[in-house]
């Protein structure tokens, strides 16, 4: 892909469609496997900015994959501080975690107008009885969901806040592209600067002094909720990105 | 919301800024982004002074935070 080629935003496919690309990534999704997957998936249901899609101590009794929109995980402090552990995309399992953890110990927030499709749990223990490899690449997808967030502790821990800026930005484009929803080196990145703030860690002066930076080593452009991506192996050199912690390689699981 | 601006010496001054309720929680920012800031210089700080000059939408300084690094000569 060049970085000049249009970059028409790819219309979205049916649920189990896109659940399907999601696990294809790791291993080949069998037609049964698929069938599987369609006859998992109960209710849509929308939300709007903000909102809740599941909240701190509830049990519950589905699990949710983003349909369209953004939304993250997130943990609000006494103080009103919050810390977003994770940020999704379409075709994420936001709470996969919840069929076996029961209680939430976080929330899930939507970032801009999300569609979810619910999975109920007594579907998702049906799979794990039947369906042994279609259960290991969802255990997989969990783990992947881990292994982000060890990178993302990398990053707080020891790397500069426009590094992880840089990070986030290769990590969230890679995983649009992985399930076709992003081309060209451009994607809708609706999270304002404040939240990308609360996922980093970071202040708000912070946050955008590093955008600034970014920009300035024209490494990117950010204009009205589209990211460009002016340089993919420089932008990926300074955000020490390795992509490994993904999982993006098609093999037998 | 009032808008802040954090200037930081050595640096091009700052012409977003940000939005915040009142002064005193553009103190609590400023004093954040500046510990946040230094972290991020780590070692390579070359001047022996470090400044952030918090200025209001007039211009107006309202608030500055020195680092300084002072060393003493070699025994």
């Amino acid at each position: 892909m060049s970085a000049n080629e249009e970059a028409a935003p790819p219309p979205l496919p049916p649920i189990h469609v896109l659940l399907a690309r999601k696990l294809s990534n790791y291993d080949v999704v069998s037609d049964e496997e698929m069938r599987v997957l369609e006859h998992a998936i109960r209710t849509v249901r929308s939300f709007e900015p903000g909102q809740e899609l599941v909240g701190v101590d509830d049990r519950p009794a589905n699990s949710s994959i983003l349909v369209e929109g953004w939304a993250a995980r997130s943990k609000t402090l006494e103080d009103g501080g919050r810390q977003i552990t994770a940020i999704h995309v379409p075709g994420d399992f936001v709470d996969l975690h919840s069929f076996l953890l029961r209680k939430m110990d976080h929330s899930v927030v939507a970032f801009s107008p999300c569609r979810v499709a619910s999975v109920p749990h007594e579907r998702l223990r049906a799979i794990s009885e039947k369906q042994p490899h279609l259960t290991r690449l969802l255990w997989l997808n969990t783990l992947v969901d881990a292994a982000i967030h060890r990178n993302w502790i990398v990053a707080m821990g020891r790397m500069s806040a426009s590094a992880r800026m840089a990070q986030l930005i290769c990590e969230l484009y890679t995983r649009l592209a992985a399930v076709d929803l992003a081309r060209g080196y451009e994607f809708e990145f609706p999270l304002t600067q404040p939240v990308v703030a609360d996922a980093l860690g970071l202040s708000l002066v912070h946050v955008n002094r590093s955008v600034r930076e970014i920009r300035a080593r024209q490494l990117i452009a950010w204009r009205s909720r589209m990211v460009k991506i002016l340089d993919w192996e420089r932008l990926v050199e300074f955000a020490q990105f390795d992509p490994t912690y993904l999982s993006l390689s098609k093999e037998p699981r | 919301m009032p808008r802040y601006f954090f200037d930081i010496s050595s640096e091009r001054p700052d012409t977003v800024g940000v939005e915040l309720p009142d002064r005193a929680k553009a103190r609590a920012e400023a004093i954040r982004a500046a510990g946040e800031i230094l972290r991020d210089i780590d070692g390579a700080l070359s001047s022996r002074e470090w400044i952030m000059s918090v200025k209001d939408e007039s211009g107006a300084i309202i608030l500055q935070l020195r680092f300084e690094v002072t060393e003493s000569g070699r025994p």
